[in-house]
């Protein structure tokens, strides 16, 4: 049996490219929210805390764009391997080390009673859309 | 105790703010320079091998600056002062023989790809491991 590209694999692609496009810039959104709010605490002179509902709900945000970046992870590796770009390496390295920045970010934030701990959150929120419109640019070949 | 005490210092408050930049270069110079070295080391060797210096003194300073106890004090400030040279150095080679860096590393520029932090990282650093020195208070 031969294997072919036929057109709807091609539909395919496009379609999931979208809606990888879309999953990276509401996963950028969310990481925004999360940066205005942790700047607030810091400017207010709040401690993250476990047991404040305001910061569960945080940390709820921040459980939800980790579930989304392992979802853009496993699309962008099948896109990527079915488009047989040329720096897949690099492109996988993104996908992959993304993943660990906010469960590193958090329990190292977590960790401090200052507002060092939200400060914290702010690199993590700043530097995961950071390496997703780097892991962008590395797809389209840059 | 005292030495407990300084350690947390050094990791507490805008300390742990640097230590988690610190963090994101160490692993932005580690994964960087292994896809260049696995991927196309005959490219640019010079540059290559000058990219995983950076990631060892990136991930050397995270450590000891999380740590911060007294041998990591020392190992933090030896780690951040030949980072900055460094980046001085390789800033001012990819300037001045740009032949040796046909592709950017995360000192060439001075960090420019990397918004000049590289260059403000270990002067912070430095600034942060004077401040928090053991018998000076707050």
């Amino acid at each position: 049996m031969t294997y072919t590209f036929s057109g709807a694999e091609d539909g395919w692609s496009v379609g999931s490219g979208v809606v990888v496009l879309g999953l990276s810039l509401a996963l950028t959104g969310l990481c925004l929210v999360v940066v205005v709010w942790a700047v607030v605490k810091i400017v207010t002179r709040q401690p993250l805390l476990l047991t404040r509902r305001g910061d569960q709900v945080l940390l709820g945000v921040l459980a939800l764009v980790e579930l989304g970046l392992v979802v853009q992870a496993v699309l962008g590796f099948v896109l990527g391997a079915q488009q047989q770009i040329p720096n897949l390496l690099t492109f996988g390295v993104y996908l992959v080390g993304v993943l660990l920045i906010l469960p590193v970010g958090t329990f190292w934030a977590l960790a401090d009673r200052s507002r060092g701990g939200a400060g914290v959150l702010v690199v993590a929120c700043v530097t995961v859309p950071a390496m997703v419109l780097r892991m962008h640019q590395v797809y389209a070949g840059g | 105790m005292a030495e407990d005490a300084d350690a947390r210092r050094t990791r507490t408050g805008w300390g742990r703010v640097l230590v988690a930049v610190y963090g994101v270069f160490a692993l932005a110079a580690t994964a960087r320079s292994v896809v260049q070295i696995i991927d196309r080391f005959e490219v640019a060797p010079v540059a290559f091998v000058l990219s995983a210096v950076a990631a060892v003194f990136y991930l050397v300073a995270t450590t000891a600056l999380a740590l911060g106890d007294r041998t990591s004090r020392r190992l933090a400030a030896f780690s951040c002062a030949l980072e900055l040279a460094g980046v001085l150095v390789v800033g001012g080679l990819s300037l001045a023989a740009p032949a040796w860096f046909p592709e950017p590393t995360v000192w060439s520029h001075f960090g420019q790809g990397y918004l000049f932090i590289p260059v403000l990282l270990p002067v912070l650093g430095l600034g942060w491991l004077r401040r928090t020195r053991p018998g000076v208070s707050g």
